[in-house]
């Protein structure tokens, strides 16, 4: 089947606002070639459970794309037309399995040598549409805070490196009362912004208790999906020619009804957004680093949020080999120093995904070692790759990166 | 064939750290039991970056390289293989680039950039020159041609052609 022959009814299978909204399109939708279209589709599929910027990214999306020409079409979309697809990609069902489709085509991109030219299309669609229909500037600036190395009494790996060059680093950080010292700013700044999941608290253990004005996220309350999910894979598993690409396929349809998750205060957007943290990312279900660092990295680009706290806690020990063999079903144990590692080069992609996002200049960014006296503060008002020896305390410490 | 018993073999996997070292294991006995003309290793622990685990990741590298080393010790003590064998070591993929908002940095080679596809092989051994760089681009499909202009066998299905340099 060809996009041309695209009909409103055969998004009937589509959640309702997902099909109001590709229905109100089906006629440009006819104009997109079947090598960009599905990706389209997998957005939309899922915009019922989509947070309000990405709603509102799609929505202009497709308005602008409904806005040109046919032969302004054309030259937007002129290098994923010029695409071969196979005839089993043409007849597979990408109306209703946008997703698959999408994996599969990457596959066969890959095998057929067009990947560069997909993604130099891509990128030429992306700039063309960032100038059009430019991201949103933010109703003030963004702060992100990440703290590292809980449970960590010494430590002998030099810190922050990546991040001291584009801050200020302090060596005499006042450490008392600071993850609740640092909560209560969010939270406060969240009450003077209310803007719907525009202020995130995610914790890769326990959390602690969560003010209602923030979006929370806790590795440990999912405790009961992970042990739901692990058996889910274990029984894939166990199929007979199950690999990872398939598990993978699988994996990605779970619900959060499948996995036992109760609806947290009906809210079915981050219902969903927690399922897909587990099923889709990459060893988030074993390790709460990669958890952390993972919900952080999607909520940063899919929920562009104005507050992200994210707490990193020590994960499990990767058991050497001899060890596994000789082991029976023991407690697993934490590793705090290598989580420590982990949560220094999660801090640095959580400042580097933030930078991405509109009004990247004005914003600022703190990671601090938890229970610790090192921190690095960087903002607009504070100068790049210094240190100081001041005593001071985190909130005010983030009011001078502020 | 590797004239191990399978108690003896387990034994011996309760005293590695990883499957890799186990592989290792494997290579040694081969070469003295068999001491076949070509081995291919495929080393796995690095694999441990799709985990999203820096740390592990960077023990990974460090074990492979500590293996690598090995394997070349191996074939300098053994007399079938030393002064005359070649050692080719490459990864499989490269990383995704920091800078490419697609990727995770380190943790994946998904988003197709120049970086997730372009790595490095060394070679060393009988009949390489040592410590020169060659900076021309080329294919990983390259060796398998490579391999068969050093050892006499045709690859006619191979889409690589054999590196120049190496022959």
């Amino acid at each position: 089947m060809f996009p041309s022959d695209l009909k409103p009814e055969q998004f009937n299978g589509y959640p309702p606002e997902a099909r109001k909204l590709v229905s109100a399109y089906v006629g440009v939708l006819r104009g997109l070639p079947l090598s960009v279209l599905p990706s389209l589709l997998r957005e939309a599929i899922e915009y019922d459970f989509k947070f309000p910027a990405e709603r509102r990214a799609l929505e202009k999306e497709l308005a602008n794309l409904d806005s040109l020409s046919a032969e302004q079409l054309r030259d937007w979309l002129q290098g994923f037309a010029q695409l071969h697809l196979s005839a089993q990609l043409e007849h597979s069902d990408w109306i209703n399995a946008p997703a698959q489709f999408v994996e599969q085509l990457s596959s066969y991109l890959w095998t057929t040598h067009q990947l560069d030219a997909f993604r130099n299309a891509a990128l030429a669609y992306a700039d063309r549409l960032r100038q059009v229909v430019p991201p949103e500037k933010p109703p003030a600036p963004r702060v992100g805070i990440t703290i590292i190395g809980q449970g960590v009494i010494t430590n002998g790996v030099p810190l922050f490196r990546k991040l001291r060059p584009h801050g200020a680093y302090f060596r005499a950080v006042k450490p008392e009362n600071g993850l609740q010292l640092l909560l209560n700013v969010v939270a406060e700044r969240a009450k003077a912004h209310p803007v719907p999941y525009g202020h995130w608290y995610i914790d890769g253990g326990r959390a602690a208790p969560c003010d209602p004005a923030l979006t929370c996220v806790s590795y440990h309350e999912l405790e009961p999906v992970r042990a739901v999910l692990s058996g889910k894979i274990r029984s894939q598993i166990e199929r007979p020619g199950m690999g990872p690409e398939n598990l993978r396929t699988v994996l990605a349809q779970l619900r959060p009804e499948d996995l036992g998750l109760p609806t947290k205060d009906g809210d079915a957007v981050l219902d969903r957004f927690q399922v897909k943290m587990l099923t889709e990312g990459s060893g988030t279900q074993i390790f709460s680093t990669t958890f952390a660092q993972w919900t952080a990295r999607e909520a940063i680009s899919r929920d562009q949020p104005l507050r992200l706290l994210v707490r990193f806690a020590p994960r499990q020990r990767q058991k050497p080999m001899n060890e596994m063999l000789s082991a029976g079903h023991e407690v697993a144990e934490l590793d705090p120093l290598g989580s420590l590692i982990d949560a220094d080069m999660g801090a640095y992609y959580n400042w580097l995904n933030l930078q991405r996002l509109q009004g990247a200049e004005q914003s600022s960014f703190l990671v601090w070692f938890e229970d610790h006296s090192e921190a690095v503060a960087i903002g607009p008002s504070l100068p790049r790759g210094t240190e100081s020896t001041t005593a001071v305390a985190l909130d005010q410490l983030l009011s001078w990166a502020s | 064939m590797l004239k191990v018993s399978i108690d003896d073999f387990k034994a011996h996997a309760r005293t590695l750290s990883s499957p890799d070292e186990l592989s290792v294991y494997i290579v040694r006995q081969l070469m003295r039991q068999l001491a076949p003309s070509l081995l291919w290793i495929t080393m796995h622990d690095i694999d441990i970056a799709h985990a999203g685990t820096y740390s592990l990741y960077i023990e990974g590298i460090r074990r492979t390289d500590r293996l690598c080393a090995d394997v070349w010790k191996t074939i300098q003590s053994e007399p079938e293989y030393a002064g005359k064998t070649t050692l080719f070591i490459l990864p499989d993929f490269g990383r995704d680039s920091d800078d490419d908002a697609g990727g995770n940095g380190f943790q994946h080679h998904r988003t197709g950039d120049a970086l997730s596809r372009t790595t490095w092989m060394m070679a060393l051994g009988a009949g390489v020159r040592e410590g020169v760089v060659f900076d021309r681009p080329m294919e990983s499909t390259d060796l398998v041609p490579t391999l068969g202009s050093m050892l006499g066998f045709s690859a006619p299905l191979a889409q690589g052609k054999p590196i120049q340099e190496l022959l």
